[in-house]
């Protein structure tokens, strides 16, 4: 097991140089000159090559790199923005959390949704519920996002007024001059976003959960627990799921990870101010510091996040923990 | 080694298990498949029966339907007497207290009869938790003494192991301890050795053999392998297309088998020693359970069929000078009688 | 197979309703305005953002919206009065006791700085609050992009730019007065006075060098920054020590950061926020403007300091160097009424001429230059360009770089379509605004013929547009803003003499040079100024636009 996570660690090392160096190139195959930018549009020649060697941008690719990597592991530190020169560490530590609410809320709310009903439908096949659930992968899964996302933000947001119709409140310290904070505000907040979020990934999950659940049912395993006289709770609670949702875990671990990169539609939506928001707003102001601050984010999450479901799939899955 | 109060020691009159005129249907797409068409039998106290076929002729489905394991599609009608009670028609919460209580059920594939995501000590304190209200302690206890019981060495430290840390051959020992260890009047065996290697086959039949010996238990032995027949049962019902064809006690059936399929059964066992150049196959297939032949179903194979067969449905009669002795096939007596001493003798060169 | 129909016929209905619901999804009705009620002192207006200003930093932030908050926190030496055009453009004295004393040679400035201004700490406000404000500007550690309102014309500023200084040895603060040497006689210099960056600046924000910024500096205006959290708000309170004449008479300005222009629009129609102001969705003003009327209760239009043009480019080899016939055809050409149109509902007023109205005595909206080009496009207006086009097409084949977002592709198309009538192919190219806007200014890269371009006054003077975007003598290899790379002998001449001069002459020679350029040698083909299209809830009461700063936050009142 140790030896395993060693070898992990070092993998991941390795994505982290392909993913940033790859960043890097893009980043500055794109012909615009971030110091002219940052320069504003009055200035002289003379202002942008100043503007040029406070930013570091007069030092060759490589070299910029190179100091990008000393910062990142020397200091933890992601540099600053091109646009507002503040810290991006500062820029994607604020962003995180949103994301995160954004994110964890929503799978919370998709797990809920999607399970339960994709084992009922497995229980039940070709039942009126069983129909009426594929129904609603079927929608959930063809609907897209941008568009049930204003839809719903629009009917009940705004037109019924049911819930707020944007915005984000702090759990604990909210901003100066905030208008709401404290754990209601924040969930009345992001009832919408995570019904946004959740939707695509609930009529997946629903889909999967049927299938691994009707998989499992006709284990032959499964047809010992009932030979041995278990009620049906038993079979379903101890031999059914616990089977049927170990590939549930795997990809939930991954689609989380995806997904803290920056849910960008639906941030965007609903004015969250998340990494997705982050993102955007970097590549439209070709703010490198910015966009690499969330790329290394989203890289650090998908390796954790792949590592942590690979362990916790050893611990449920016995086959695999004694490889 | 405990005796369940409801096990193979408590006394009842007539046949412990007495199947009468089983039919099962599934209800599919394409239309009604009778998997089990009009099958009898009678199991005895401490008996072996062997129930043999083809894969399909409806043997497994026969003893899932006794045991209410079939899929919500399956129509069931006829009578299981358990001790006298109707199984077929028992309650579900009755028919769960018998399951794995009274009567057991092992499988064909141990690699994946167990639940690879618990310890087998716990799926074997499962089964002992869901019949007896005893401690944790105690049903760990007797999960430990069965684990011996069935010859798994270390079985101390083996209760908390996984299916996947065991050998083909072990995993079936386990799935024998777990289904004895209630100590049930009867034991279902589903093909238990056909997924096994030949000398781990001997050494599991031996066990199972052993067992009933020691606990009394009546065992039902499904399979396709008239060898494995040979070694452990008392009677033999011969299966094909979801009909009994033939039935008789293990010494008729081989000295004088009556139906050509038995013949064909029989001749196509490889023996050591057999001067043949080839095994002798059965032709053909079997028929389709969702539109049988009309008339004997094993007639479009039968190297003896004739026109009586086509269009009749032979019944399961009595052999003339032995009554428990039945087949079903319109063949007179005389050539039977060739039939089988030519294949016993052909067999046996 | 009845199964798969039925759920065949489930998923179309339920499609079927879904678009059901779409279509009927009827466009907001807004609740009724309230009654205009009695205006009331107090409250607190809510303006949101849907992008954050770059800096609420006085010294580092170019940035409009952040501008214009600033006309109610800042006070200067000299502003524009809080009301409309044309008086709302004429530059006035604020802290400066009056005009200044300029010496005979133009290149010294000498103001009195009238007492009695505070900032919101209790600090009063002196010359060395505007010294410092300058130093600060310069101070090569902060690196401002608003570096250039001082950097060209006084003397030192370069020098601390360049690090060579501590503080700019060309302004001098001493008692009451503050006195400015400049490199050479520049007039526009009161109107660099009015900038944000140069308003003043208190002795604790003087010795700040962090790049950042600071979040909420003090100030001495009307109101002040409380506080500010990056990408979500910013909060203005009233300056209990500002005693001067401006108004004051809401408590606070709430600025919100981050929503959609769409959620923008829905917040002011329902009243919880009372002004969008970086815009809503230009679709929606249409309908905003069907309900509420223009210029009568919630919605208003006003013009802008700015121009929408086409840059022809003159280096050597492009087609329009030493072209005049092509550039005026292209005048006559070009679409104008349609080019706008791309802009939606009320976005622009077209124009033939390079100063916008409110500059430079340009007063009227509709001033365009009489007998100039034509505003819209006919047969005898065509003929008239196809005429001067021909013999000047060279090989007939043309470049033009536009924004690949917004109307610009379909801007583009207008002009591709046009002057194909010249017999000119124009290729289009499109790019990202970012990356046309910092290779066009690169000389070696321009190699385009057309440049969709824009420019907006840095400050209300005639130079910020003529000089800064025409002067031929100041074209370098980088950041170019003369993006037509225009280079006429004789009207750079008479740029940089008419720079030299004060009011009236100023504002009549500058006049004079646009009409000249565009007869006898056009640079550009100047297409529309844009209209402000403001949108505002029923609280928003005292609506006042200024021609410069624009929404009068500190004039404003609740209802």
């Amino acid at each position: 097991m140790f030896q395993y996570i060693i070898r992990r660690l070092l993998w991941a090392v390795v994505i982290f140089a392909a993913v940033t160096v790859i960043t890097y190139i893009i980043f500055f195959v794109i012909p615009a000159d971030p110091a002219a930018l940052a320069a504003g549009k009055s200035a002289t020649p003379e202002f942008v090559a100043q503007v040029r060697h406070f930013l570091h941008l007069d030092r060759s690719i490589p070299v910029q790199y190179f100091y990008f990597v000393k910062n990142l592991i020397v200091h933890g530190s992601l540099g600053t923005s091109y646009v507002n020169r503040r810290s991006v560490d500062t820029i994607v530590g604020e962003a995180a959390p949103v994301t995160a609410s954004l994110v964890f809320g929503g799978a919370i709310l998709w797990l809920a949704i999607a399970v339960p009903i994709g084992i009922l439908s497995a229980l039940k096949p070709r039942s009126l519920a069983d129909r009426m659930t594929m129904v609603f992968v079927l929608i959930g899964i063809s609907l897209p996002v941008v568009w049930i996302g204003l839809i719903l933000q629009w009917a009940i947001g705004f037109k019924l007024g049911w819930l707020p119709n944007a915005g984000y409140c702090d759990v604990i310290n909210p901003p100066v001059g905030a208008t709401c904070g404290g754990v209601v505000d924040w969930a009345r907040h992001m009832v919408l976003p995570w019904i946004v979020f959740a939707i695509l990934f609930a009529a997946i999950y629903a889909r999967m959960v049927r299938s691994n659940v009707m998989d499992t049912l006709g284990e032959d395993y499964v047809r010992t627990a009932r030979a041995k006289g278990a009620p049906e709770r038993i079979v379903l609670i101890k031999h059914v799921l616990r089977n049927a949702m170990l590939p549930v875990v795997t990809m939930l671990g991954m689609d989380i990870a995806v997904a803290l990169g920056g849910a960008i539609f639906t941030e965007s939506i609903f004015g969250l101010p998340g990494l997705g928001r982050t993102a955007v707003q970097g590549l439209d102001n070709f703010d490198l510091p910015e966009v690499m601050g969330v790329v290394v984010f989203a890289t650090l999450c998908v390796i954790i996040f792949g590592l942590l479901v690979d362990i916790l799939y050893g611990f449920i899955d016995p086959r695999i923990r004694f490889e | 080694m405990t005796t369940a109060l409801t096990g193979a020691g408590a006394a009842h009159a007539g046949p412990l298990l007495d199947v009468r005129e089983l039919r099962t249907s599934f209800v599919t797409d394409d239309g009604i498949v009778g998997a089990v068409d009009g099958v009898s039998f009678q199991l005895g106290q401490g008996k072996t029966l062997g129930i043999v076929g083809e894969s399909g002729c409806g043997k497994s489905v026969t003893n899932l339907s006794i045991m209410g394991l079939n899929p919500k599609t399956a129509r069931v009608s006829g009578q299981a007497l358990f001790r006298g009670e109707d199984l077929l028609k028992a309650s579900p919460a009755r028919l769960r207290e018998i399951r794995g209580g009274e009567i057991a059920m092992i499988f064909q594939d141990p690699m994946t009869s167990l639940n690879p995501v618990h310890k087998i000590g716990d799926q074997i304190v499962e089964a002992v938790l869901l019949h007896n209200d005893v401690s944790k302690q105690e049903a760990r206890s007797r999960a430990l003494e069965g684990l011996k019981e069935v010859g798994i060495p270390q079985a101390e430290r083996r209760l908390d192991d996984y299916p996947h840390q065991f050998s083909g051959g072990m995993r079936q020992r386990v799935m024998i301890a777990m289904a004895l260890v209630n100590d049930p009047a009867v034991l279902i065996a589903d093909e238990p050795t056909t997924a096994l290697d030949v000398t781990t086959q001997a050494q599991i039949l031996a066990l199972m053999k052993k067992l009933q010996d020691d606990h009394g238990t009546a065992i039902v032995m499904i399979t396709h392998d008239l060898g494995v027949v040979a070694e452990v049962a008392d009677d033999i019902v011969v299966m094909y297309a979801a009909r009994v064809v033939e039935q008789a006690n293990v010494e008729d059936l081989f000295e004088r088998p009556q139906h050509p399929y038995a013949w064909g059964l029989l001749g196509s066992l490889p023996r050591l020693g057999a001067d043949v150049d080839r095994l002798v196959q059965i032709p053909g297939q079997p028929p389709s359970l969702l539109r049988p032949p009309n008339g004997c179903r094993f007639s479009p194979r039968c190297p003896h069929a004739f026109s009586r067969c086509r269009q009749e449905d032979p019944r399961l009669m009595p052999v003339t000078d032995a009554p428990e002795h039945l087949q079903a096939c319109f063949l007179d007596e005389e050539t039977k009688a060739r039939e089988a001493v030519k294949t016993l003798t052909a067999a046996a060169a | 197979m009845d199964k798969r129909l039925w759920f065949s016929a489930a998923t179309a209905a339920v499609g079927a309703g879904l678009m059901v619901a779409t279509a009927v999804a009827a466009p907001t009705k807004a609740s009724a305005p309230l009654k205009a009620g009695k205006a009331t002192a107090g409250g607190t207006i809510v303006t949101e953002l849907s992008t954050d200003v770059d800096y609420t930093d006085p010294q580092l932030t170019y940035y409009q919206p952040m501008w214009e908050l600033e006309y109610a926190t800042a006070c200067k030496l000299m502003n524009y009065p809080d009301a409309e055009a044309p008086q709302g453009g004429q530059i006035q004295p604020e802290v400066a006791a009056g005009l200044p004393v300029i010496s005979k040679d133009g290149k010294t400035y000498t103001f009195t700085i009238k007492p009695g201004y505070k900032f919101n700490t209790g600090e009063a406000v002196t010359a060395l609050s505007f010294k410092r404000a300058i130093d600060r500007l310069t101070d090569p550690k902060l690196a401002s992009s608003t570096s250039f309102l001082v950097s060209d014309i006084v003397v030192g500023a370069q020098a601390r730019l360049d690090g060579k200084a501590s503080s700019v040895s060309g302004v001098v603060a001493s008692g009451n007065k503050l006195t400015f040497k400049l490199t050479h006689p520049a007039p526009d210099l009161l109107a660099r006075l009015s900038t944000p960056p140069l308003q003043a600046i208190d002795s604790k924000l003087a010795t700040n060098e962090d790049p950042q910024g600071v979040n909420n500096a003090a100030s001495c205006g009307p109101y002040y920054i409380s506080a500010r959290t990056p990408n979500r708000s910013i909060t203005i309170k009233r300056n209990p020590n500002y005693k001067g004449p401006r108004p004051h008479k809401i408590d606070a300005i709430q600025v919100n950061v981050g929503n959609t222009p769409e959620v923008i629009f829905q917040n002011v129609t329902k009243g919880t926020t009372d002004y969008a102001e970086d815009g809503v969705d230009p679709s929606e003003y249409a309908g905003i403007a069907q309900k509420y009327g223009i210029n009568k209760k919630q919605f208003f239009t006003r013009p802008e300091l700015e121009v929408d043009y086409l840059a022809l480019n003159h280096l050597p080899g492009r087609l329009f160097a030493n072209n005049p016939s092509l550039a005026k055809a292209v005048n006559y050409a070009v679409d104008r009424h349609a080019y706008t149109a791309q802009r939606g509902f009320l976005a622009g007023n077209r124009t033939n001429r390079i100063l916008p109205p409110g500059m430079a005595g340009v007063t009227k909206k509709t001033e365009i230059l009489k007998g100039g080009y034509p505003i819209a496009v006919d047969n005898s207006t065509l003929s008239k360009a196809k005429s001067l086009a021909t013999g000047h097409t060279a090989d007939g084949k043309g470049l033009m770089w536009a924004p690949n977002r917004g109307p610009g592709p379909l801007q583009a198309q207008i002009v591709q379509y046009d002057l194909k009538q010249l017999g000119i192919d124009l290729q289009i190219k499109l790019l990202p605004r970012a990356q046309q806007f910092t290779d066009a200014r690169v000389k070696a890269n321009a190699d385009y013929d057309i440049n969709w371009s824009a420019w907006g006054a840095d400050y209300n003077d005639p130079f910020d547009f003529i000089n800064i975007l025409l002067d031929g003598s100041s074209i370098a290899d980088t950041a170019n803003n003369n993006d037509a790379y225009y280079s006429n002998a004789a009207f750079t001449n008479q740029m940089h003499k008419a720079a030299l001069l004060f009011g009236e002459q100023r504002d009549a020679a500058y006049d004079q040079l646009d009409k000249a350029m565009m007869s006898q040698d056009p640079p550009w083909t100047p297409i529309l100024n844009r209209l402000n299209r403001l949108f505002v809830s029923s609280h928003f009461g005292c609506f006042l636009y200024n021609p410069v700063f624009e929404v009068d936050f500190a004039a404003a009142c609740r209802t």
